[in-house]
């Protein structure tokens, strides 16, 4: 295939979302096998060991777009990094920063279970422990895989064009998926801690 | 314009225009050079046929006068001065050479990498390193009859970015290009992977004289994945030696402690050899006897059975063990799910280590190829791939990932994590910092490695300080921090001030390496004492870089010259002749400068050869039916 000068302008690329970039639909569900397919087959084409006795210039931009797709890889591969990719590219940033807005009751269970945790940890290590350890573990990916089909349901059937300013439904939709990130970053970080 | 001798890069050229490269598998015990000659990658042996390079080098007050085997023979009587398992302190400080009770003399007045006293002064053990390099490097240019053009070098996976550092250092001391460092576990797989064209998720167990490895590789479709790595860098043969030594001394009721260190050093040689008897005795309860011999001590009779071994060694083995299984956790996969698994490192001769390594990952594992060669295979492999000997069809790709968590040092000591371990490399994260007082100009990034929450339980790697912040108000500025690690795994570190768009300039303090400057000087030393024509090398290496480029340029027109405007393409074929008059020249400045403008030109060039690249990539994806479905 060849395509003409003006489509390989050097910012029409490297400008791609990373969903373009990979060649995937703009949703949050994806086919995994094609991901791991298109990573392996953009690594082909750029990765810097393809270009190991090439000029100086060509080495460099082999090393510039290697890391650019297994950062889109990173992003893509990754459910709930994914979403707020996917949030971002249609004018909503999640920016967990300055914007912690979250649901009341999402955080009055979260700060529930933080104090279970919390009490736990003062325990010694007794089967009954062990036990509700693994129950608290059980409710997060619980709260996990419902946050993961909401963001679904939400993400997946998304109109509009991007550049452009959304929809006020479909700037809605994404509003509320953001906030349900926010809610997943939060669960996933207590995941990390629980072990 | 005529273009002559179009190649592909990486299409295989006439045997006269072949470019050789070695693989160098660069040990704790012994080292090894490999290429492919006709096809086939093998060991280059030394002169005299030997294969297996001891990685020993003697010092006299001449200089490094021993190597290999001749310098293993003064181990006993000169060890202050016979540098043997110098890997061990490759980008290694002080402390760490002390803990390691290494038998040298260390000064103790530098800090940063530790630094031997040995009869000839000062050496560093990148120096001791590129010793052993030349060596092979000299080796090899012997059976292949020409100069190299590269070399990849292997590392065990689990080296942080000092010992990566430190090793490519060594290398370029020793005048070897390095075309890439690759992953010791990683090698081996390719060594194996492409002999069997096999498919599906491997690991590779590499125990070796002095560190641990234990890589989840997947292959697929000519990609060797690095899924996971983890491992031990200060475990290995080295330390069963140690542990039989140890047996023995509890027996006769003395102590490692206060043995002088000759002495260990004798019973360490003497374990070392009734270890290597064991694996060839024909029952577990045979015993192998020996005779402790040392001047002006009783001679100590020692026996040993494979049985009582496994029984000392069992604690070191079950490290690698636990290694084992927090790759796999890492990996998200189960010991059931390996197609197989590869042995690697001469320890793995071991019949208990074997029997463990079978038991936990429930299948035999294999051992078809030379556990101490298969790296250098590997190896050489790679290294012929990369400088373009490559066939059309023999074809494949190595995906590897950063073996241990970047991070920075922030408030009262704790690390924040910058880029996870097991990350597929090169990657590159970004990171914002202000200034935290009116008018600060400065600003030190502390950069650690490891997985730790305390910087303290982390590798140090290097402090950067940035200079020359614009002054402002107390957290106005916005300085980006980005650190790019690349394909050999090394860190690189820039810096900008983003509302003014300065660029920070960055001073680099390693804390377990050599600065630029260091090396600089080692290689004005190394020629000095190599009594090279410092400018006759210059001009040489000149020449090659033109002619690489041209090569380069040519091929790349050849293949996309249509993606050129015809003034682009005039333009570029007048910075290709004006590099191509002066490439045969003494024009030293002439060339670098044609050379320099050839890139200059080249550069737009190469930019839509990227994107023609990865457009092609996409269109080649779209055909594939991955099946499943959404």
């Amino acid at each position: 295939m060849n395509l003409s000068r003006s489509e390989l302008a050097p910012e029409g690329l490297l400008h791609q979302d990373y969903f373009a970039l990979f060649g995937l639909p703009l949703a949050f569900t994806l086919n995994p096998a094609a991901l791991d397919a298109g990573w392996k087959q953009l690594q082909r084409a750029v990765h810097p060991d393809r270009f190991a006795r090439a000029d100086d210039a060509q080495k460099r931009l082999a090393l510039q777009w290697s890391t650019r797709i297994n950062e889109a890889y990173a992003v893509l591969k990754d459910p709930v990094q994914r979403a707020a990719y996917l949030c971002g590219l249609f004018g909503v940033p999640v920016d967990t920063q300055s914007n912690t807005q979250m649901a009341p009751e999402f955080l009055e269970t979260q700060m529930m279970l933080r104090e279970e945790h919390a009490d736990l940890q003062d325990l010694p290590d007794t089967p009954a422990r062990l036990q509700a350890l693994e129950r608290l573990r059980a409710l997060c990916a619980g709260q996990m895989a419902d946050g993961l089909a909401r963001l679904a349901s939400l993400l997946d059937d998304l109109s509009g064009n991007l550049g452009e300013a959304p929809s006020a439904a479909t700037r809605a939709l994404v509003e509320a998926a953001a906030m349900q990130v926010r809610a997943l970053m939060f669960v996933k970080k207590f995941q990390m801690e629980l072990g | 314009m005529a273009l002559l001798q179009i190649a592909e890069p990486g299409q295989s050229t006439l045997p006269h225009e072949r470019r050789h490269a070695v693989g160098i598998d660069l040990g704790t015990t012994h080292s090894l050079v490999a290429a492919v000659r006709s096809g086939v990658a093998e060991i280059l042996p030394d002169g005299q046929g030997r294969r297996l390079l001891p990685s020993v080098v003697h010092y006299s007050a001449s200089g490094p006068d021993l190597l290999g085997e001749e310098a293993l023979t003064l181990a006993a009587d000169d060890p202050q001065n016979t540098i043997v398992s110098v890997k061990r302190l490759m980008g290694r400080g002080l402390a760490d050479a002390q803990r390691l009770k290494v038998p040298f003399a260390l000064d103790t007045q530098t800090e940063g990498m530790v630094r031997l006293r040995t009869a000839a002064g000062l050496v560093t053990p990148v120096e001791v390193s590129a010793e052993i390099l030349r060596r092979l490097r000299l080796q090899a240019e012997e059976t292949l009859g020409d100069s190299l053009v590269g070399a990849v070098i292997t590392v065990p996976a689990y080296f942080d970015d000092a010992q990566r550092q430190a090793t490519k250092d060594a290398a370029q001391l020793a005048g070897l290009s390095v075309l890439r460092l690759i992953n010791e576990p990683t090698a081996a797989a390719l060594a194996y992977g492409l002999e069997s064209g096999a498919e599906g998720v491997y690991a590779v167990y590499d125990l070796g004289g002095g560190t641990f490895d234990i890589s989840i590789l997947r292959l697929t479709r000519g990609v060797f994945e690095v899924v996971a790595t983890g491992g031990d860098p200060e475990l290995g043969g080295d330390d069963f030696d140690a542990a039989l030594a140890d047996h023995w001394l509890g027996q006769w009721g003395l102590s490692h402690a206060t043995l002088p260190a000759p002495q260990w050093q004798s019973l360490l040689r003497l374990a070392r050899q009734v270890k290597e008897a064991l694996s060839a005795c024909p029952t577990d309860e045979t015993q192998v006897e020996a005779h402790w011999v040392y001047p002006n001590t009783p001679t100590r009779a020692v026996s040993m059975s494979r049985v009582i071994f496994a029984r000392i060694a069992q604690g070191l083995v079950d490290r690698t063990l636990e290694a084992c299984g927090q790759a796999l956790a890492d990996a998200g996969l189960s010991a059931s799910d390996m197609q197989g698994v590869v042995l690697v490192g001469g320890s793995t001769r071991l019949r208990n280590v074997q029997q463990a390594v079978a038991g936990f990952f429930g299948q035999a594992p294999k051992a078809n190829i030379n556990p101490d060669e298969v790296v250098a295979i590997g190896a050489a492999l790679q290294a012929n791939l990369l400088a373009g000997n490559r066939a059309e069809g023999d074809d494949w790709l190595l995906l590897d990932v950063l073996p241990l968590s970047l991070g920075l040092e922030t408030m009262g000591g704790l690390v924040e994590r910058i880029i996870p371990r097991n990350s597929p490399i090169p990657v590159a994260r970004a990171q914002d910092f202000t200034t935290f007082q009116d008018g600060q100009t400065g600003l030190s990034i502390h950069v650690v490695q490891g997985e730790r929450e305390m910087v303290a339980q982390c590798r140090s790697l290097a402090k950067f300080d940035l200079r020359g912040i614009p002054p402002m108000a107390a957290g106005a500025a916005r300085i980006r921090v980005s650190f790019q690690v690349d394909a050999d795994g090394l860190l690189s570190v820039t810096a900008q001030e983003q509302s003014a768009g300065v660029t920070a300039s960055i001073v680099v303090r390693p804390s377990y390496g050599l600065t630029d400057g260091e090396v600089a000087q080692m290689l004005q030393d190394a020629f000095a004492s190599a009594e090279e024509d410092k400018d006759a090398r210059a001009l040489a290496e000149a020449q090659v870089d033109a002619e690489q480029m041209l090569r380069a340029v040519a091929a790349a027109l050849a293949a996309d010259g249509d993606l050129l405007e015809a003034s682009d393409r005039e333009a570029l074929s007048t910075a290709i002749d004006a590099c191509r008059r002066l490439c045969g020249s003494a024009d030293l400045a002439g060339i670098r400068a044609a050379v320099k403008e050839l890139n200059q030109r080249s550069e737009p060039f190469a930019a839509l050869r990227m994107n023609r690249a990865i457009s092609q990539a996409l269109a080649g994806q779209s055909v594939h039916d991955f099946g499943g479905g959404r």
